[in-house]
């Protein structure tokens, strides 16, 4: 079987179709949108197209679901015991089982909100990012980057659920979440077990982890203010390992995206 | 004059084709039974993409007046492409709605934008059961959740939803009476607003 898989190699039906974050870049509605007050990002039930905007959000979960297992399963696979130690990869089976159920769960909440496998496109990159060569970028890249964000996407999710008082997505984010709490948690931790004596090593994986933090505060997708739809989780991700400097710091890292993409598309930064 | 008029006429954003929109409202505006008499203006904000759907039915000065996002006839696997079902179905719901108005009992029914969004969730529901019943493909799970976002999670809300998407007739007061009765079941606070896509994004900047 093949090592580092690459992402034009995984196994889709033809209901999925791909997306490239650079067609939602250059579409030209994006910049004119940017122009429009469109009153606050975040998603509530009282935002226009709130359940639009949650059921496309729901599919984006849902495909990341899968790739967070495809992640995770090929970092079982592509390393050898002296790569890598026998129990980080028991930790990774565990949370590829872990993804296998979220990937069922989240189907089953796109049903319950009315949306089908591939009715949305499928972007690719959180796989792409899980492709890294060196073991303790997937730590760095995946657990701690990745499934943060996926800690901040559930929470948000969560939050609607209870604010639009829909039990179901509630339950369903909530259960997610805690999984989601412990893979990072095993990131953090085998990061500093992995890196104990090697701080310049630790510094490397931590570079990367900032450069996909940044990747995917997506031009302000992600941040604390009420122009980001989805809102990083404080609390949570201090369960999970991360120290209070680390999470200001990607405040500043999804400020700094948003300025980045309001500057690329013609506009003043926001305040 | 043509009975439809389409703006823009020449859409710059997305790959839409108001020749082929017109024609398909044509078609509906028969099957739904909007009077040849009667004309259709129909504005489509092609700045909004998915999933920044929203659309409005109303009658101004005799003549159906709609008003959709771009989003809502747009394909969400091919960014910017037209989807044709999904159109249909738009059209179609908003024009059995407009018919609705022009009839007498819907006569004492508020504009779209000062429907709560309740009321605007059921009756999309009548609309697009109609919809189902005359050839076009719905999407009846979306339809309730959506309906279930502003009506409540309650077994009131289904039952309404059930009544709404089966019905052939329909009155405002009736339609009035029902969104009350799930929002006496409905456990949540009142919303604090409106979420009115086409208020929102017409705001100015400044």
């Amino acid at each position: 079987m093949k090592k580092i898989l690459p992402v034009d190699e995984l196994a889709r039906d033809s209901r999925f179709v791909r997306a490239r974050i650079e067609d939602a870049i250059t579409d030209p509605r994006q910049a004119r949108l940017a122009e429009r007050n469109t009153g606050s990002a975040k998603l509530e039930p009282d935002r226009p197209a709130a359940g639009d905007r949650a059921r496309q959000l729901m599919h984006g979960i849902f495909v990341g679901e899968i790739q967070a297992l495809e992640g995770a399963g090929r970092t079982t696979f592509d390393f050898d015991d002296e790569e890598v130690p026998f129990q980080l990869k028991l930790d990774m089976a565990r949370q590829c089982w872990d993804e296998s159920r979220h990937c069922e769960i989240s189907v089953k909440l796109a049903e319950h909100m009315g949306t089908e496998i591939g009715e949305f496109t499928e972007a690719t990159f959180l796989y792409e990012a899980a492709c890294a060569p060196d073991p303790l970028l997937r730590l760095t890249g995946v657990n701690r980057a990745l499934e943060g964000l996926a800690i901040d996407v559930f929470n948000t999710m969560k939050e609607f659920g209870d604010s639009s008082g829909d039990p179901v997505l509630a339950a369903c984010e909530d259960w997610m979440l805690a999984d989601e709490v412990t893979h990072v948690k095993m990131g953090s931790d085998w990061l500093r077990r992995l890196t104990e004596t090697d701080p310049e090593r630790r510094e490397r994986a931590l570079e990367f982890q900032r450069t996909v933090d940044k990747l995917f505060s997506l031009g302000g997708f992600r941040g604390e203010t009420d122009e980001n739809p989805i809102q990083l989780a404080r609390r949570f991700r201090e369960m999970a390992g991360f120290s209070s400097d680390e999470i200001d710091e990607l405040s500043e890292v999804a400020t700094e995206a948003q300025q980045e993409a309001r500057a690329a598309a013609g506009l003043a930064p926001s305040s | 004059m043509a009975r439809v008029q389409i703006s823009p006429e020449t859409f710059t954003l997305v790959e839409f084709d108001a020749g082929v929109i017109a024609g398909i409202t044509e078609e509906l505006a028969a099957k739904a039974g909007v009077p040849d008499d009667v004309d259709i203006r129909i504005e489509i904000d092609e700045e909004l993409p998915l999933p920044l759907t929203g659309a409005t039915a109303d009658v101004v000065d005799g003549a159906v007046a709609l008003w959709f996002a771009g989003a809502n006839f747009e394909d969400g696997r091919h960014r910017t492409k037209f989807d044709e079902p999904v159109a249909r179905t738009e059209l179609a719901m908003s024009l059995l709605r407009a018919g609705d108005r022009l009839s007498d009992r819907f006569a004492a029914a508020p504009d779209d934008e000062d429907l709560t969004d309740g009321q605007r969730q059921a009756w999309d529901t009548f609309a697009e059961g109609r919809a189902a019943r005359l050839g076009e493909a719905t999407r009846r799970v979306r339809r309730q959740y959506l309906f279930r976002l502003y009506n409540g999670f309650t077994d009131v809300a289904d039952a309404a939803f059930d009544r709404l998407w089966s019905a052939d007739t329909f009155t405002w007061p009736e339609l009035e009476e029902l969104c009350a009765r799930c929002a006496a079941a409905d456990p949540r606070p009142q919303p604090k607003a409106r979420a009115a896509v086409r208020k929102e994004t017409l705001k100015s900047t400044g």
